[in-house]
């Protein structure tokens, strides 16, 4: 038995830890060339769909909230900046509208001030021009503040008389209209006529009909 | 994540990988074999993770699964090499057995002689210097128990070096 059991049990473990270390070092060795970087499953750990779950519930609203801004911005823009069906588009400097909308617009204006005159549209006229061009010939003036914005100039004719009932003697047949064209519902000046302006002097001259 | 928010997967595989592998390869002695025992048991653990109260016992589950899956597939391995014998399954890599002394192969060769339980049981004390108790946590038994496999397993690996030393 003393010859089976040459080793005490302290000399087996302390043979075992060493040949332990020795294996574990080219076991190291192995391991550490392994990949280390392997996903554990196909799937997203729960600890990244957790903080993606809470991303989420913080997103959705915010998009929620920057879409309905957004949203509504648009809504004002477009309400602000879109013309209303009776008034064209224009800028002071481009080319104003023209054709059937604007002339029918600028004639409905001119009835509207020949029955707050007291009398029925005989006929109407209009030509586009700029504003200077358009105080120096309706007030026969020899500057004029204004410039080279687009106006209409309407010369309407009465069936009888223009009568503003403002002043007295302040009538005439025929009534000359400056339209600004973003707004040909209405005249920011103008005057009573007994005799008419030539329109022609200013452009092309166009016959409204209602 | 829903038993432990805390809990993070990815990290804990990274950093507990490698010496989980490492374990593992002195336990059933192939690579691919331990890599594959230390996947089941991060499988488990995230099959397992809503049921994870405590993430300082996290090493410990590993360290447990990781030893089970082992012991298992040792079992395999004898009972494989009951009915065919000619397959030495658990044969070391060349590498390995190369570069190791002499002196360490011996003892490895009596180490891979034991059953699972006192294989591991050794593997965890005098590689991973664990305590009888911790090692008895580990295996799910007793104290007394591993104490037991322990001197079975260092009386066998003697008897195997006093063989093999002449």
């Amino acid at each position: 038995m003393d010859d089976v059991e040459r080793y005490s049990l302290a000399e087996v473990e302390s043979r075992l830890r060493r040949a332990f270390t020795a294996k574990d070092a080219l076991v190291g060795v192995l391991v550490e060339d392994a990949h280390e970087d392997l996903p554990l499953t196909a799937e997203a750990p729960a600890s990244q769909q957790d903080r993606r779950r809470r991303l989420l519930l913080w997103l959705v609203p915010v998009a929620g909230v920057c879409c309905t801004v957004a949203l509504v911005a648009v809504v004002l823009y477009v309400m602000t900046t879109r013309p209303s069906p009776s008034q064209p588009s224009a800028n002071t400097n481009q080319p104003t509208a023209t054709g059937p909308g604007i002339e029918a617009a600028l004639w409905r204006l001119s009835e509207h001030v020949a029955s707050l005159s007291g009398t029925e549209l005989e006929s109407a006229q209009a030509v586009r021009t700029t504003a200077r061009r358009a105080v120096l010939a309706v007030m026969n003036a020899t500057d004029a503040q204004r410039g080279d914005e687009d106006v209409w100039v309407v010369q309407a004719t009465a069936r009888t008389t223009f009568d503003c009932g403002c002043q007295p003697g302040y009538r005439g047949k025929f009534i000359v209209l400056m339209v600004d064209p973003r707004r040909p519902n209405e005249s920011f000046g103008g005057g009573v006529l007994h005799k008419p302006i030539d329109l022609t002097t200013l452009g092309k001259v166009i016959d409204l009909q209602g | 994540m829903s038993g432990s928010p805390s809990l993070d997967l990815d990290a804990e595989f990274l950093t507990r990988r490698a010496g989980l592998v490492r374990l593992a390869l002195l336990l059933v002695d192939d690579l691919p074999t331990a890599e594959d025992v230390v996947q089941d048991a991060f499988l488990g653990l995230h099959r397992n993770r809503g049921r994870v109260r405590n993430i300082d016992s996290v090493g410990a589950y590993l360290r447990r699964a990781v030893v089970n899956n082992a012991r298992g597939v040792l079992r395999r391995r004898h009972r494989t090499r009951r009915y065919l014998p000619a397959i030495e399954v658990d044969s070391p890599g060349a590498d390995i057995d190369l570069m190791l002394a002499e002196e360490h192969r011996v003892v490895l060769d009596g180490v891979r002689l034991l059953p699972p339980g006192q294989r591991a049981v050794v593997t965890l004390r005098y590689w991973g210097d664990m305590s009888d108790r911790e090692i008895a946590q580990i295996l799910g038994t007793s104290v007394g128990g591993v104490r037991s496999q322990a001197s079975r397993a260092l009386r066998k690996v003697r008897q195997h070096l006093e063989v093999q030393d002449g």
